[in-house]
């Protein structure tokens, strides 16, 4: 349409020039968002692909392979370093023919031992290095850390005309991360899905040999081993129980010392023993083909049994989560030790029982329901020593000890629903003997036939069985097992006032004298050492060992840490005084520590802090007595009282509810407010939401607290809707989980909303990613949605392992996480920001796909303002704009119109 | 350095036996009486398939042979249409050995199925002589995770191996495709032929495609289905972006499946360039692919023009042809394009040959073209890739 106009106008050339510059921009737009398009798809697939799981192996396998698609790498493997050992893990590309290796490349020395992520390039005119068929143009090394001398590595070979520039290399970091946190995860959940499985069958092995068979077996599976053995310990020495601990261990050398096993001083701690390579820690001819050594310890009263031991020929392979395996299995095994020590002693009980019955038969009387005796049996001329005739006529209750014949003349009133009792009886010659009655209605009349048969010989095996199973057997003193079940009695919840004092004591030479003068002069010292603090304790206290040369002290009532570091020093007194072991004086001393523990408390927890004190008492010098960090034991306690406490802070008026404004990136201007709730406690003052919104979620304070704050934010709403221009403004309320679940919530923010006039979808509810989208919930949600109110996901990003989880939500934005934000600005951390502005690019782009909106949190510096802007970012609120402001300042705020200056409208 | 002797037959009479001995004697007739060291045939699903292997059999007796049911093929310049009949291609003498494997239980367990294919193929090549290597795969065309298939192929093949290949047709009844080897006609399974050579191998891809539109997320897929796109109805999105009317033009098979054939999805690839799934409108108006498209995929709208996708063909030959000394020209064309070329489709076969020069082209119409060079990804739609012998 270029011609001359009747006017006579002739309009210039340019359009058509504009037509194609315009065209020429549309190109080069699209093939830029093509691009981001492609690298966001990218991270999106890989994540997806590590978000799957699976088996360790098939998942490390599959990820390979992405990387490999993704960024069109030839060959690619995970690499796993200890010390300066390079082992691969999974490779992708390689094949069947060829060993997975890392190259030998000239001119890259140092490339792999680099702990920093880089690209190196073939140098130009030369042949390129052949790995596995490949021509090898440049390889990508992305390191990550695993351990204090273990790491792992991503490694990318690529062929010619790969483009790789490094301009990934953040992307591929985080990729390599998410990789080794989803591999071990991936390792230590089948290690437990496994044993899971396996475990309880385990445990119902009985005898010794099957039970160990399985054991190596189901070891191999959890840890990965080449080769597992048990070995078991008596009297101080270990037993091999199964074939030696690798093929090439010489048999010859069992049984040995238990000392001369490296494991054994974890062992006595209860601790797993792992050396990544024995290389360095054993003799050659000790180490054999083996390279990694796990030793896991079998406890029984707190006492090694045994050993499980898994070994590897590859150094380093056996990672925390092959550990934690070998340890639950340890427990198992432990389990059915014992259930198989106590089954035969329970069939050797019941056949003494036989023995006894057979020999004194039963005494039968006939008795009235008042208990006056028409008839008994010969048999109470034998067992009892009275005669027969001479009992009747009397009350036969009158024969039974005083303390139980209460209980008897019940049990006589209430036959036959009450069919047997126990309890003594006297004896003709003096003296009470336990005996068991059973009670029967007698055919006819409403007479008893009582029939009693000793049963004191049962009681004393019980007796004995019980004591066994809570006595250490070398002392006497109570086990670990008595301990943990006298402590959870002391601080069960509601059970006193008073604190309990839990002392951890070590010997401070035990092994010294142990290895000089051997085993039995090292028994005969404990024994001693027992009885000296017998000395130190009062009737109620209970005094344990816990195995090795470990004791422990429970005080059931300290007055408090004074009172507890007194005992310990008695103890300290005590052991300070020399031992005599046959012809030898020795002196021992000892390290003390201790803890009070309080109602609620958990075993666990105090037992660990007791024995944390006693490290920290020897470390400070052995011979002192340390009690347990107090601030920390106050934090506790404090944190209790705030839960009690959050109950009530809405009815004390603590409470209120400040407003942060929402705000247009580049203009300033105010969108809307995110109402945020404050706690001003009277004694601490500002209590963090962190803190306290838990707590009201776990005492169900938060019901009350959420609607309060719905009303809150919606009645400031309407007020600041009236004001002119203000009527698009929304107000955003966290949700929690727990209001959710309360059918009636719904109903009450509806309610809210029409009392004060506020458009449905004026109103952002925030729920958080990990919602546990119960059906109920997310049927609450829809209703929501459906009303037009707004749901907004909180903190997005923080657990965005799975991207198919937003899709179910019904909700129609997203806040970018403040933690995201941060990295955008980190001037020092430019990797990270590189993460930073991955993710968030890949995070708008999915939102924008999904036709979400988003606002970023924690905009703190002008920096990240403009970042977010440049990645089309348009929302965010943090410091930068405001912080929380109480309702007057919002008023102001609207009325001046923004919270930046003029000069920042123009961006 | 002998130089390889090959030969193609065809053949259309009615009776199976009868046409796989005709096409096997002219596929044998030009080996100058060398025993032939490798058998491929594509045919048409109308013949009793284990009576048509027998028939090639009884000419050459039992050296390696594997095959599919196809969507139509070629020999040379000669165009069979789905329907018609079979073409054997012999090969022998030259410096290559052959292996041939198979693997069945696709379905259940494509990675699996993809390795031991390999591994059987590459045990009966024998050896290890050779420095390079290809591998052939054709695969039951009716049966999900040809992806995952041919991810478990180089799982055992590495990197260094390029593979080739197609998923076998059935003359569009999209019912029962099968694979061939030896004397066996397999389904749920695929064949391979492991190719051992003194010199490297090199697959070449080529579709001729054109992104129209915006790139775009996938935000929802389930197995084969595209619910959404960009967050919207797929069916919507897409519905929006074609010409149907223009579509209908281009698709001139009025009684296949495909309403609008002339469009696809492009998958964005890292390097850039588009992996092409063919796509259809469902009865239930749901967009559905040949190949599943993962969830948050980037894509594009893809067009084709029948003039550019006659084009490639000269594209694929040049790229595959390497040393000029090939004789063999393997060819694996989507069925797709056969649709939308339509009544050119013999000049497509006939410009192919041409490019071709010296080497005989032989190949067939697939329900899905592989082609793995880089990474560990390799299905591809709607596209023509090649290896030259």
């Amino acid at each position: 349409m270029t011609g001359v106009r009747p006017g006579g106008w002739v309009p210039p050339s340019a359009p058509a020039q504009d037509a194609d510059e315009l065209r020429g921009q549309l190109l080069a737009a699209r093939l830029e968002v093509r691009d981001a398009y492609r690298s966001t798809a990218g991270l999106i697939r890989m994540l997806d692909v590590i978000g799957q799981g699976g088996a360790p192996a098939e998942l490390a396998a599959r990820a390979l392979e992405a990387v490999s698609e993704v960024f069109s790498a030839d060959l690619v493997l995970w690499v796993r370093a200890t010390g300066d050992e390079l082992d691969v893990v999974s490779s992708c590309g390689f094949g069947d023919a060829h060993e997975p290796r890392l190259p030998d490349l000239p001119g890259a020395d140092g490339l792999f031992a680099s702990p920093a992520a880089r690209v190196w390039t073939a140098p130009a005119g030369q042949p390129p290095t052949v790995v596995a068929g490949v021509p090898v143009q440049s390889v990508v090394h992305v390191p990550v850390r695993v351990g204090p001398d273990r790491a792992a590595a991503l490694v990318l070979l690529l062929s010619g005309g790969s483009g790789f520039d490094g301009s990934d290399l953040p992307l591929l970091q985080s990729v390599a991360e998410r990789l080794r946190s989803s591999l071990e995860d991936a390792e230590r959940r089948g290690a437990v899905e496994h044993l899971a499985a396996e475990g309880p069958v385990l445990a119902r092995q009985l005898d010794r040999a099957p039970l160990f068979q399985e054991t190596v077996r189901i070891l191999a599976d959890v840890t990965g081993a080449a080769w597992t053995s048990v070995v078991a310990v008596t009297d101080g020495r270990a037993h091999l129980e199964t074939k030696g601990l690798r093929p090439d261990d010489d048999t010859t050398r069992w049984p040995r010392p238990v000392e001369e096993l490296s494991a054994w001083a974890d062992a006595c701690r209860g601790a797993v023993h792992v050396t990544d390579d024995v290389a360095g820690a054993l003799a050659v001819d000790l180490r054999g083909a083996a390279r990694s050594l796990l030793a896991a310890p079998v406890l029984v009263d707190g006492e090694p049994v045994a050993l499980l031991y898994a070994m590897h020929p590859r150094p380093g392979v056996f990672s925390s989560a092959a550990a934690d395996a070998a340890q639950l299995l340890a427990g198992y095994v432990a389990a059915a030790l014992v259930n198989g020590r106590l089954y035969r002693a329970l069939s050797d009980s019941e056949q003494r029982l036989r023995v006894l019955t057979d020999a004194i038969s039963d005494m039968v009387a006939v008795v009235t329901p008042d208990g006056t005796v028409g008839w008994a049996s010969p048999s109470y001329r034998r067992g009892l020593g009275q005669e027969p005739a001479a009992l009747v006529g009397r009350c036969w209750p009158d024969a039974v000890h005083p303390d139980d014949e209460a209980l008897v003349r019940d049990a006589l009133a209430r036959c036959p629903q009450v069919t047997s009792v126990e309890h003594r009886v006297a004896l003709g010659t003096g003296g009470w003997a336990w005996v068991e009655t059973t009670l029967a209605p007698t055919p006819g009349d409403d007479g008893v036939v009582l029939s009693s048969r000793f049963v004191g010989d049962r009681r004393a095996l019980e007796a004995e069985l019980r004591r066994q199973a809570t006595h250490d057997s070398l002392t006497g003193l109570a086990n670990r097992a008595l301990v943990r079940q006298t402590l959870a009695e002391l601080v069960a919840p509601g059970h006193r006032a008073d604190p309990v004092g839990v002392l951890f004591c070590d010997l401070d030479e035990f092994k010294a004298v142990n290895d000089r003068l051997g085993h039995e002069a090292g028994d005969d010292l404990l024994r001693q050492v027992a009885d000296r603090l017998r000395e130190c304790v009062r009737p109620g206290d209970l005094l344990a060992r816990l195995g090795g040369d470990e004791f422990v002290v429970v005080l059931p009532d300290v007055t408090g840490d004074r009172a507890l570091a007194a005992v310990g020093e008695r103890v300290l007194a005590a052991l300070h005084r020399p031992f005599h072991l046959g012809r030898e004086t020795v002196r021992v001393g000892a390290s003390v520590g201790g803890v009070l523990g309080r109602p609620g408390d958990a075993v666990t927890d105090l037992l660990r802090d007791a024995d944390a004190a006693m490290y920290e008492a020897k470390r400070a010098g052995r011979g002192r007595v340390q009690v347990f960090d107090a601030p920390a034991a106050a934090r506790s306690v404090e944190r209790l009282s705030l839960r009690q406490e959050v109950q009530g802070a809405l009815q004390r008026g603590e409470l209120r509810v400040v407003h942060q404004p929402i705000v247009a990136l580049a203009s300033g201007r105010v969108e809307g407010f995110e109402a945020l709730l404050r706690w001003r406690h009277p004694v601490h003052g500002d209590v963090p939401p962190d803190v306290f919104v838990p707590l009201a979620e776990e005492t169900g304070a938060i019901g009350p607290i959420g609607d309060w704050v719905v009303r809150e934010a919606c009645s400031r709403l309407a007020g600041w809707h009236r004001l002119t221009g203000s009527d698009a403004l929304t107000v955003s309320v966290n949700l929690s989980a727990v209001q959710l679940d309360d059918p009636g919530c719904v109903d009450r923010v509806l309610a809210t909303l029409a009392a004060h006039r506020v458009p449905p979808g004026r109103l952002r509810l925030e729920v958080t990613e990990n919602l546990e989208k119960t059906a109920a919930q997310l049927a609450q949600l829809h209703r929501l949605r459906g009303a037009g109110v707004s749901l907004v996901v909180d903190d997005f990003g923080v657990s965005y392992s799975n991207l198919a989880h937003l899709r179910d939500l019904p909700v129609d934005a997203l806040k970018i996480d403040r933690s995201f934000v941060a990295a955008l600005g980190d001037e020092p951390a430019d990797q990270r920001r590189g993460i930073g502005r991955g993710i968030v690019r890949a995070v708008l782009a999915l939102s924008e796909a999904a036709g979400l909106d988003v606002v970023a949190e924690g905009v703190e510096t002008e920096e990240q303002r403009a970042t977010l802007l440049s990645l089309g970012c348009r929302r965010g609120q943090g410091w930068l704009f405001a912080p929380g402001l109480v309702a007057d300042d919002v008023t102001g705020l609207l009325v001046t119109g923004g919270v930046l200056g003029a000069d920042a409208a123009t961006v | 350095m002998t130089t390889l002797l090959s030969g193609t037959g065809t053949s259309e009479l009615p009776a199976a036996s009868d046409a796989g001995r005709e096409a096997a004697a002219a596929a044998v007739a030009t080996l100058q009486g060398t025993p032939p060291a490798l058998v491929v045939v594509f045919a048409s699903v109308r013949y009793d398939l284990g009576e048509l292997l027998a028939g090639i059999r009884s000419v050459t007796g039992d050296a390696p042979l594997v095959g599919s049911t196809s969507s139509g093929h070629f020999a040379g310049a000669e165009y069979g249409r789905p329907g018609s009949g079979v073409a054997v291609l012999a090969l022998a003498g030259g410096d290559h050995r052959f292996g041939v494997g198979s693997a069945t239980g696709l379905g259940a367990a494509p990675r699996e199925a993809g390795a031991e294919v390999v591994r059987t193929a590459r045990q009966a090549a024998g050896g290890e002589d050779l420095p390079y290597a290809a591998v052939l795969l054709l695969a039951d065309g009716l049966v999900p995770g040809q992806q995952q298939m041919i991810a478990g192929a180089h799982r055992a093949a590495g990197a260094s191996v390029p593979i080739v290949g197609g998923a076998a047709g059935d003359d569009w009844q999209l019912t029962r495709t099968s694979v061939l080897v030896g004397d066996q006609v397999l389904t749920d399974a695929v064949v391979g032929v492991w190719i051992a050579s003194p010199r490297p191998l090199t697959v070449a891809t080529a579709h001729g495609w054109a992104p129209v539109g915006p790139p775009q997320l996938v935000t929802r897929a389930e197995g084969d289905v595209i619910h959404e796109i960009g967050g919207r109805p797929a069916a919507e999105v897409y519905a929006g972006a074609v010409d149907v009317e223009e579509a209908a033009r281009r698709g001139p098979v009025p009684d296949v499946a495909m309403e609008a054939s002339s469009y696809a999805l492009g998958v964005i690839e890292p390097d850039g360039s588009h992996l092409v799934r063919a796509i259809y409108v469902r009865p239930d108006g749901e967009i559905s692919s040949f190949e599943p498209v993962a969830t948050f995929s980037a894509v594009q709208l893809m067009t084709a023009e029948r003039q550019t996708l006659l084009e490639v063909v000269d594209e694929v030959a040049a790229s595959a042809l390497v040393t000029g000394e090939e004789r063999v020209l393997l060819t694996f064309n989507c069925a797709a394009r056969q649709v939308i070329i339509g009544d050119r489709i013999e000049e497509e076969v006939a410009r192919l040959q041409a490019a071709a020069g010296a080497a005989t082209c032989f190949g067939f119409y697939t329900y899905g073209e592989f082609a793995r060079s880089r990474g560990a990804g390799g299905v591809h739609n709607a596209t023509l890739t090649a290896l030259a012998l």
